[in-house]
C-alpha cells in the first residue's frame, strides 16, 4: 500500500519542473545539432549545414508542441552564452595566419570598407524599391554586421531590433550555405578573398563555414567579420543621412 | 579561463567607452594579443639558440578554444530559432525583406571578395 503512494505517476509535476529548468533547451539544442552534424556527414551536402538543420528541427518541435520561442531561449541560455567565448576563440586561426594578415592589410581594409558601404546602400535601396518603409530600411541596413552589433545599430537608429536579429541570422546562414558556391561561380578562388567576402557579408555564421574550407579563409573571415562590425556601425548612420 | 577573462575585459571596455563593437570582438583582439605575447616569451626563452618553434595549438588554454571553434555553429542555434518569432513580419513585408536581404548579401559578398582578389593580384604582379 505504501509503495503505491510513494510511486504515484505525476506527469504534471514533472512537466512543470521541465518547463522551468534550463535542461530541456540544452538537451534539445544539442540533440538537434547532433542530428545536423550526422546528416551533414552522411550526405556531404554543403547546403545541409548543421546549424540550419538544427534550427529547422527545433522550430518544428516548438511549433508542434506549442512552446514559445521565449521559453526555449530562456532554457538554452547556456549554449547562447558560449557564443561570446567562441567569438574570442577566433583569435586562434587569426594568430596562426598573422604574417599573411599583415601582408594583406591594405586589400583587406579596402575590401571590408567598400563592402560595408555597398551592403548598407544596397540593403536600403533594394528595400525601398520593393516597397519597404523607412523603418524597414533602417532594420535591413546593418544586417551584414555580427548580430549584437546589427541589433545595437537598429536600436539606435529607430529600426526593429528583433527583425534585424532575424535578417542578420539569415544573412549568416546564406553565407554558410551558399557563400562558397557563389564565390566558385565567380571564380573568386583566392582563399584570403573568399574569407574576407564571407566575413563581410555573413559575419560569424559564415566564418564557421570558412573555417571548414581552410585555415586561411577562416582567419580572414574572422578579421573581416570584426572589421565589418566596426565599419558597419560607422557607415550605416552616415548612409542614412544621405539616402 | 583566459578566453573568458578576455571576453570579460572586452565587455568592460565596450561598455565603459560606449563603443558599438561587441565585447566579444574586443575580447578576440585581446586574446590575439595574449597569443602574440606568449610567442615573444617563448622566443626569449629559447634566446635565438634555435629558430622559434611554430605556434602549438594543442596545449594549455588553446585546447578549449579549438573545441569552441569546432562547434562554432552550435552556438548560433538558440539565436537562429528566433526566426520563428518574426513570422508575422516576414509575411507582411516578405518581398522587401527577401529582396533587400539577399540582393544586398550577394552584392556585399561579391564586391568584398572580388575587390580583395583583384587588389592582391595587382600587388603580386608588381616587381
Amino acid at each position: 500500500m505504501a509503495a503505491t503512494t510513494l510511486l504515484t505517476w505525476q506527469p504534471a509535476a514533472a512537466w512543470h519542473w521541465l518547463a522551468h529548468s534550463t535542461l530541456w533547451g540544452l538537451v534539445l539544442t544539442l540533440a538537434a545539432y547532433g542530428l545536423g552534424r550526422w546528416l551533414y556527414a552522411r550526405t556531404g551536402w554543403a547546403v545541409l549545414q548543421p546549424v540550419v538543420v538544427a534550427i529547422v528541427a527545433i522550430i518544428a518541435i516548438l511549433a508542434t508542441t506549442g512552446i514559445s520561442y521565449e521559453q526555449y531561449f530562456a532554457s538554452s541560455q547556456f549554449i547562447h552564452f558560449l557564443l561570446g567565448p567562441a567569438t574570442v576563440a577566433l583569435a586562434l586561426p587569426l594568430h596562426a595566419q598573422l604574417p599573411r594578415l599583415k601582408a594583406t592589410l591594405l586589400p583587406l581594409s579596402i575590401g571590408v570598407g567598400v563592402g560595408a558601404v555597398v551592403s548598407a546602400v544596397s540593403a536600403i535601396v533594394l528595400t525601398a524599391q520593393t516597397g519597404g518603409d523607412r523603418q524597414l530600411q533602417i532594420t535591413m541596413a546593418p544586417k551584414a554586421a555580427t548580430t549584437p552589433v546589427s541589433i545595437a545599430i537598429a536600436e539606435q537608429l529607430g529600426g526593429l531590433p528583433s527583425l534585424t536579429a532575424v535578417v542578420t541570422v539569415l544573412a549568416g546562414i546564406s553565407g554558410a550555405m551558399f557563400g562558397p558556391w557563389v564565390l566558385d561561380r565567380l571564380r573568386i578562388s583566392d582563399a584570403a578573398a573568399r574569407g574576407v567576402a564571407i566575413g563581410a557579408a555573413s559575419h560569424g555564421l559564415g566564418t564557421s563555414r570558412a573555417l571548414l574550407e581552410s585555415e586561411t579563409a577562416g582567419a580572414f573571415s574572422a578579421v573581416s567579420m570584426g572589421l565589418s562590425a566596426l565599419a558597419t556601425s560607422v557607415v550605416v548612420p552616415l548612409v542614412l543621412l544621405v539616402l | 579561463m583566459v578566453i573568458l577573462a578576455c571576453q570579460l575585459v572586452g565587455e568592460l571596455i565596450a561598455r565603459s567607452l560606449d563603443i558599438p563593437i561587441p565585447g566579444a570582438v574586443i575580447g578576440m583582439v585581446l586574446f590575439l594579443g595574449v597569443l602574440v605575447l606568449r610567442d615573444r616569451h617563448r622566443r626569449k626563452q629559447s634566446a635565438g639558440a634555435e629558430p622559434s618553434p611554430p605556434p602549438q595549438h594543442k596545449t594549455g588554454f588553446t585546447a578549449p578554444a579549438e573545441l569552441l571553434l569546432t562547434h562554432l555553429q552550435l552556438f548560433f542555434v538558440p539565436a537562429g530559432v528566433g526566426i520563428m518569432a518574426a513570422t508575422a513580419h516576414l509575411r507582411t513585408d516578405a518581398i522587401p525583406i527577401v529582396v533587400g536581404l539577399w540582393g544586398s548579401w550577394l552584392v556585399g559578398l561579391i564586391v568584398a571578395g572580388g575587390l580583395v582578389q583583384l587588389l592582391r593580384r595587382e600587388k603580386q604582379e608588381q616587381p
